[in-house]
């Protein structure tokens, strides 16, 4: 194999707020030149370093599940009992983050860095076409060994085993294959039909592919001037959560807003809503709202007011619970 | 005129118990007994009383009694909370039946006097609990 | 010292007690009584004043949870402290026979909180039942409120704090629709 000008390695965090995904972001961009490989930040979880949050399920299947298939890939966890293991905790300080780079370039090496696909459309994307493709009856989805597929219209879901939280896990960190069925493929339907049998909650692997596998960008058939809403509000309880997705949920449940607008409303950057508009699309509770797009973002006048007293105290309660902040 | 509500099979003695509080007090205008929780389960009234809605209210003010005296480091049973207002009194008494605790509430005009009322409710409960 | 209350409510044994031990800083001041009504629910103790917890927060202030008694005769209690509360958490246990007439005397009962989004509603023991969440978001849907509604597990804490941060959201997305016009 011939020697190549090595690609930046990438990074990812997932268990995080969003505040954590800009701030990695932002200190990579200050450490340029003082690592020992060049970095990048990305948002697909196969990324060569992970850093997760301990405590959230979701990160910690995935860790799980890349131990077991040997992936290669180099984790951080947020915290550790054990002394001698390098941790990443948020806020991420330089000095800290040169550490852990560096010793994953170490435990990387000779690996070559992962693909680029950036100009293959996402998992999300893929998927989202798929179910709106005219005259699809079913969807099929293969990941590795695993299969299953969504009956439409009403988005039933079946997997070749039971899905928990360490399937989708496992999903969210490879290849996987969409197929819309429509009604000339009978014999294929027929057989995932009698492969995958387990029902399984579509919204919580929607969900995640949603948030997980958009590759940082809205889909196409959302526009960010054209206003929409929730019709109700996801399962936070049953999909898991980022504090930003209840956030935005609450607004888009009780106004419709353009994405632009959501964002100033909401407070949080357009590139990081695009991820949650995804899912929200994915999991079909995203509708077009019935106002025509606004001609352009509206006035900086509606931004977040100043804090008022009940603000105060929806703050502190926040403070005390340590919750959403 | 007495009526007497009855929801499902009681000890016998509990009526004449409260039969023998209302005789020995003229000024009672009924007692009420309620399983803790707030059931009713007999009642003696010699005029109109929300049964119901008292042995609700009885349950929560003698539970709410009791959690504030724990609160304050007294604990142990056997305890009363004694509401006065210009038209009367209402005086709650807890019943502690095993098993089955309950809450004997007797309802007085202005008249009543508290020490009265406190002597006689207090006989009833031991009768309740000693037939 | 200012204090500010939120309440939980719900059918007798959906867990109201056990989610505001869950989170409070103390242990709660529980009032219950024996349960003789074990058709209704085979649990030995019910509330019948009101469980009680705080939080502090910061500046010396205080929250205060309130868990109602679970059963409709005690609904002077739910007026009582409905009075000046930041919102109401209610909780549905979905193994019931009627779920969705359980919640439907709550939101009745909490109708001016619910108006307002100070609202949200956990659902437990989605897997006993066979009232889909779906049903309970269309039924909602037909009152003309949008609530966030979850399937949750509350002895574990997180759980009830995801229906405490969608609470203060909604309370915080509704304050701040209200200061901005329509686009």
């Amino acid at each position: 194999m011939s020697a190549q000008v090595p690609k930046a390695r990438k990074i990812t965090c997932i268990g995080f707020d969003w505040r954590a995904e800009v701030s990695l972001k932002e200190t990579l961009a200050l450490l340029r030149g003082k690592t020992r490989e060049a970095w990048q930040y990305s948002d697909e979880l196969t990324a060569d370093v992970v850093v997760y949050e301990t405590h959230n399920v979701l990160a910690q299947a995935m860790v799980r599940r890349s131990a077991a298939e040997n992936t290669g890939r180099v984790f951080f966890p947020s915290s550790s009992e054990d002394d001698s293991v390098l941790t990443l905790r948020y806020p991420f300080g330089a000095s800290r983050l040169v550490a852990c780079l560096d010793s994953a370039s170490l435990q990387l090496q000779g690996r070559v860095p992962a693909t680029e696909q950036a100009e293959a459309p996402s998992l999300c994307q893929r998927l989202d076409d798929a179910l709106r493709a005219p005259g699809t009856l079913a969807v099929s989805i293969r990941a590795g060994d695993q299969q299953g597929w969504l009956r439409l219209p009403e988005r039933e879901l079946h997997w070749s085993q039971p899905l928990g939280v360490d399937e989708i896990a496992g999903l969210l960190s490879g290849e996987v294959e969409v197929e819309a069925l429509g009604p000339t493929e009978g014999a294929a339907l027929r057989r995932l039909e009698a492969a995958a049998r387990h029902p399984a909650p579509a919204e919580g692997l929607l969900w995640a592919i949603g948030i997980a596998r958009s590759k940082g960008s809205l889909l196409p058939r959302l526009d960010i001037a054209r206003p929409c809403r929730l019709r109700r509000w996801p399962d936070f309880g049953a999909i898991g959560r980022r504090s930003l997705d209840i956030r935005c949920a609450s607004l888009l449940t009780q106004r419709e807003l353009a994405p632009s607008h959501l964002a100033m409303m909401a407070g949080i950057p357009l590139g990081v809503l695009g991820n949650f508009l995804n899912a929200c699309a994915l999991v079909g509770v995203l509708e077009p709202g019935k106002a025509l797009p606004a001609a352009a973002p509206a006035p900086q006048a509606h931004a977040l007011p100043q804090e008022s007293g009940l603000g105060s105290v929806l703050r502190r309660i926040r403070t005390a619970l340590a919750i959403g902040q | 005129m007495l009526d007497d509500t009855q929801l499902e099979p009681i000890p016998a003695h509990f009526g004449g118990a409260l039969d023998r509080l209302l005789a020995t007090v003229p000024a009672l205008t009924g007692a009420v007994l309620s399983r803790s929780d707030g059931f009713e389960v007999l009642s003696r009234t010699r005029a109109e009383v929300p049964v119901s809605r008292l042995s609700a209210l009885s349950s929560s003010m003698v539970a709410l009694s009791q959690a504030a005296l724990r609160e304050v480091g007294m604990h142990g049973g056997g305890g009363s909370v004694l509401v006065e207002g210009q038209d009367g009194k209402l005086l709650l008494l807890e019943v502690p039946l095993r098993g089955q605790p309950m809450v004997l509430a007797a309802i007085g005009g202005p008249d009543l006097i508290t020490g009265t009322l406190l002597w006689a409710a207090r006989d009833c409960v031991r009768q309740l609990i000693q037939p | 010292m200012r204090e500010y209350k939120l309440l939980f409510a719900g059918p007798m044994g959906a867990g109201k007690t056990t989610a505001i031990a869950a989170i409070s800083d103390a242990a709660p001041v529980r009032t219950e009584a024996v349960n003789s009504d074990r058709v209704q629910h085979s649990k030995e103790l019910t509330t019948v004043g009101f469980d009680y917890g705080e939080i502090a927060l910061d500046g010396g202030d205080r929250l205060r949870l309130y868990g109602m008694p679970g059963q409709d005769r005690f609904d002077f209690m739910w007026k009582v402290a409905s009075e000046g509360a930041l919102g109401v958490v209610l909780l549905s246990d979905n193994s019931r026979p009627e779920p969705l007439k359980d919640l439907a005397l709550y939101v009745e009962s909490f109708r001016a909180m619910a108006e307002r989004g100070a609202m949200v509603i956990g659902i437990g023991r989605l897997g006993s039942g066979h009232t889909s969440v779906e049903s309970y978001t269309a039924w909602l849907a037909g009152q003309g409120l949008s609530l966030p509604v979850f399937t949750v597990d509350v002895r574990r804490r997180d759980d009830v704090l995801l229906l405490l941060d969608a609470l203060l959201y909604q309370i915080e997305a509704a304050r701040l629709l209200a200061d901005t016009p329509h686009a």
